[in-house]
């Protein structure tokens, strides 16, 4: 089993709409030390295009880190606009933070 | 012409902060009218772009506006819904989408119907269960 330590956890929690674009940008960043991300969005309940646009550019520079990202999301809004922006291919999504874990111990 | 089961009308000014009541008012007005929540998700995420995209135009420059919103919904299950940021300005809707907004709204809604000429006015149809 690897080092949980080296795992960052991002929790975003309520409504992720337009008001809070600059602390979601400020939100999602990647510390020097991270390894694998663990992106907790359970406890979110809306999600528009703004946070999806900077999910999207958060997910793109960790991949360019070789960095594994790992999306918990339960929310059937979330889930939902996901797929229909198409990120369903591109976000790692889980349904439970244990998925989420597993995923990122194999892939880190 | 079909009986209307409910209509809402809402204006705000158009800033950040007034999204998120009028798609809570939204998502009320559903309800009330007994829409099954999945569809209540389906519409609150297309109308959540239109209202995203026109409070965002508050910020392009000092102009202050208001963006109101419309909702009819008939008894055959037809949701019009209306999102007008009343500003004047020739930007066309396409240029302020913030790149997946119009691609999220037609995945969802039966049409969208788009009026950048005098402001911008954003029509949506939904079909819903009767």
């Amino acid at each position: 089993m690897s080092d949980r330590s080296t795992f960052e956890v991002i929790k975003l929690t309520g409504e992720l709409d337009v008001a809070r674009k600059e602390e979601l940008h400020a939100a999602l960043v990647i510390a020097a030390s991270a390894r694998a991300i663990l992106l907790d969005m359970s406890e979110v309940t809306y999600a528009d295009s703004t946070a999806l646009t900077e999910m999207l550019r958060f997910s793109t520079q960790a991949e360019r880190e070789r960095i594994p990202v790992a999306i918990v999301a339960t929310s059937p809004q979330l889930d939902r606009i996901i797929r229909y922006a198409g990120l369903n291919e591109v976000f790692k999504i889980f349904a439970d933070r244990g998925e989420a874990l597993s995923y990122l111990e194999s892939a880190s | 012409m079909s009986m209307g089961r409910g209509e809402l009308t809402l204006e705000r000014r158009a800033h950040v902060h007034s999204a998120k009541p009028m798609r809570h008012a939204l998502t009320a007005f559903l309800a009330a009218l007994d829409v099954p929540e999945s569809e209540q998700v389906g519409v609150i995420t297309a109308v959540g772009e239109a209202l995203a995209n026109a409070v965002e135009h508050a910020y392009r420059d000092s102009e202050v506006r208001d963006v109101s919103l419309r909702a009819r919904l008939d008894a055959d299950g037809t949701l019009a819904v209306d999102v007008v940021d009343g500003g004047r300005h020739t930007t066309a809707v396409q240029q302020i989408d913030r790149g997946f907004g119009l691609r999220i709204m037609r995945a969802i809604a039966q049409s969208v119907k788009m009026d950048a000429s005098d402001g911008t006015a954003l029509r949506m149809f939904f079909k819903l269960s009767a």
